[in-house]
Formats: C-alpha cells, sequence, structure tokens
C-alpha cells in the first residue's frame, strides 16, 4: 500500500512537472507584439518619399509628340552620309499622310457604325435580315 | 337529265365553298398568332422565324414574322434599335417611316425601303418592315419582293392577323 502510494505521487508530480515544462516552453515562444520604443520597432531614419524629385533634378511635364531637346549626343544630319541624309529628308515630307489617315479614319468610323447597327439587330432578333426572306 | 342536274348542284357546292369561307390556317409563335396568305408555303427558320412564299411567285416575294427575344426598356427602345438594325443591309435607302396600328390594336413602326441582298447585290429589292410591340416584345412582320405588289395585299392581311393569344 505504501509503495502504491508513493508510485502514485511520483507519477503525478512527475506529470505535472511535465506539464509546466510545456506550458513555459509555449508561453516563451509566442511573440510578443514590440511596443513603441521598444527595440524591435523599425527606427524613422531620412525624409520620407514626396513624389517628387529632389531640387535639381525636376524633369518638367512630358509632351510626348514635342521635338525633345538637343543632346550633345545628337548627330547633326550635315554629318550623315549621302544615304543617310536622303533617308532623313524623304522621312520630312509628309504631305501624303493626310489621305492615309483619312482613310483609316474614315474606315475606323464605318466599322463602328457597323457595329453599332449588328449590336441593335442582335438586342430585337434581327440576326440574318440580310438574306431571310429574299427570294433569289 | 338526272347526271345534268347532279353535276349543277356539284359544282354549286364547290362554288359556296370559296377560300373566304374555308378556316385559315394560323401559325403560333410562342403566345403570338397569325394567319399566313391563303396558299402561301411555310418555312420554319428557327422557333421564332417563319417565312412564306406563295406557291408561284414572280414576283420573288415572301413575308417573314420574327418574334423577337424580350427587350428591356420601353417601346421606344424597341422601335430605335429596328430602325438602326436596319443599317446591315447593304445599299439600305429608307424611303418611308410611320408609326402604324393594327386592327387588332398593335402598335408599332413602319419601315419602307430598299436595298441589295447578299448574294443579290446587283438587284434592288424592295422591302416593307413592320416592327410591332407586344407586350415586351418585339414582333416584325417583314414583307420582301423583288417586284413588290403595290397594293400590299398579302402583307395587309398578315399584319391584320396578329394577335395576342390570351
Amino acid at each position: 500500500m505504501s509503495s502504491f502510494v508513493h508510485r502514485a505521487a511520483l507519477t503525478a508530480s512527475f506529470v505535472l512537472g511535465l506539464g509546466l515544462a510545456i506550458h513555459s516552453s509555449r508561453t516563451s515562444a509566442d511573440p510578443v507584439p514590440p511596443g513603441p520604443g521598444s527595440d524591435l520597432t523599425e527606427p524613422v531614419t531620412g525624409d520620407p518619399a514626396l513624389g517628387y524629385p529632389e531640387p535639381g533634378y525636376e524633369t518638367g511635364p512630358i509632351h510626348p509628340f514635342d521635338p525633345s531637346s538637343s543632346d550633345p549626343s545628337d548627330v547633326q544630319i550635315e554629318d550623315l552620309s549621302p544615304d543617310e541624309q536622303a533617308y532623313v529628308e524623304a522621312n520630312l515630307d509628309t504631305s501624303a499622310w493626310p489621305p492615309i489617315h483619312n482613310a483609316f479614319a474614315a474606315a475606323t468610323t464605318q466599322a463602328a457604325a457597323d457595329a453599332t447597327a449588328q449590336a441593335a439587330a442582335n438586342l430585337v432578333g434581327l440576326d440574318g435580315i440580310e438574306s431571310t426572306g429574299v427570294v433569289p | 337529265m338526272k347526271a345534268a342536274i347532279l353535276l349543277a348542284a356539284v359544282l354549286a357546292m364547290g362554288a359556296c365553298t370559296s377560300s373566304s369561307d374555308s378556316e385559315e390556317p394560323s401559325a403560333t409563335v410562342g403566345d403570338i398568332a397569325f394567319s399566313p396568305p391563303p396558299g402561301w408555303l411555310v418555312q420554319e427558320l428557327g422557333s421564332n422565324t417563319r417565312v412564306w412564299v406563295p406557291s408561284s411567285n414572280p414576283r420573288k416575294e415572301s413575308i417573314t414574322i420574327i418574334v423577337g427575344p424580350k427587350v428591356v426598356g420601353d417601346a421606344q427602345r424597341m422601335l430605335s434599335a429596328t430602325r438602326s438594325a436596319l443599317a446591315v443591309l447593304h445599299d439600305v435607302r429608307v424611303t418611308a417611316d410611320a408609326p402604324v396600328t393594327t386592327t387588332n390594336g398593335l402598335t408599332g413602326e413602319r419601315f419602307d425601303l430598299t436595298f441589295h441582298p447578299d448574294g443579290a447585290t446587283n438587284r434592288l429589292y424592295g422591302r416593307n418592315h413592320i416592327v410591332l410591340i407586344v407586350g415586351d416584345h418585339p414582333v416584325h412582320v417583314i414583307y420582301t419582293a423583288a417586284t413588290p405588289d403595290p397594293n400590299h395585299l398579302a402583307l395587309d392581311r398578315a399584319l391584320a392577323s396578329i394577335r395576342k393569344e390570351s
């Protein structure tokens, strides 16, 4: 009887000790959120980003269709070979461009009108009325 | 003598049963009913479209009835969309555009136009396109002909027969 009681007490104390050890190890692994001023907060250094460049590095608004300003690395047209000069000068002539632009604009407008008409036909059930009811 | 009397009686009976007294066949698409012109042949193109052509067709005419899908919005939207849809026709020219009301009280709009059909670009066809508003559905009655009937007998008859089944 006394040996049984002794063994029971020994087992209970072992289990209790094991439980305390597990609990303490878990609580010590839980992340502790750093409070302000604690060693884990990242210090703020320098100036915050303001979205505009430093003085002296401004580039200004972008005008994509304006010619860029002269660059020291630009090659003057007089320094080009005759073939290269002829190629550059041929591309300076834009007098033939408006008819091309107008043709594309007309085609785009017609395509948009066709799409609008087809969408309206689909809405009211008139798909294929170009040939429906036509007796050849 | 008896044979002559009997023959005369048979002929008289035949004269009494004219096409106008006989029951006209009617067709139904959904809850839209209509009676095609007598003697015209029907072709079914899908569940919502019927095309009738006369058995003898020198004018190359036809009557097409299309029950369109349900359209959200008021009747004016359906009429405007129908008018816009006419632009899919090649070389279309709208010669007349007027509101219409049938004998059964259905309202809509009528477009008279000419166009060049696909596959017959060298021949001009005439078309009378009537769109009626029946509930939330547009119902299209389209008369097409290479040589249109100036009296529009078949078209008027088909138009008057369109009704919504209760």
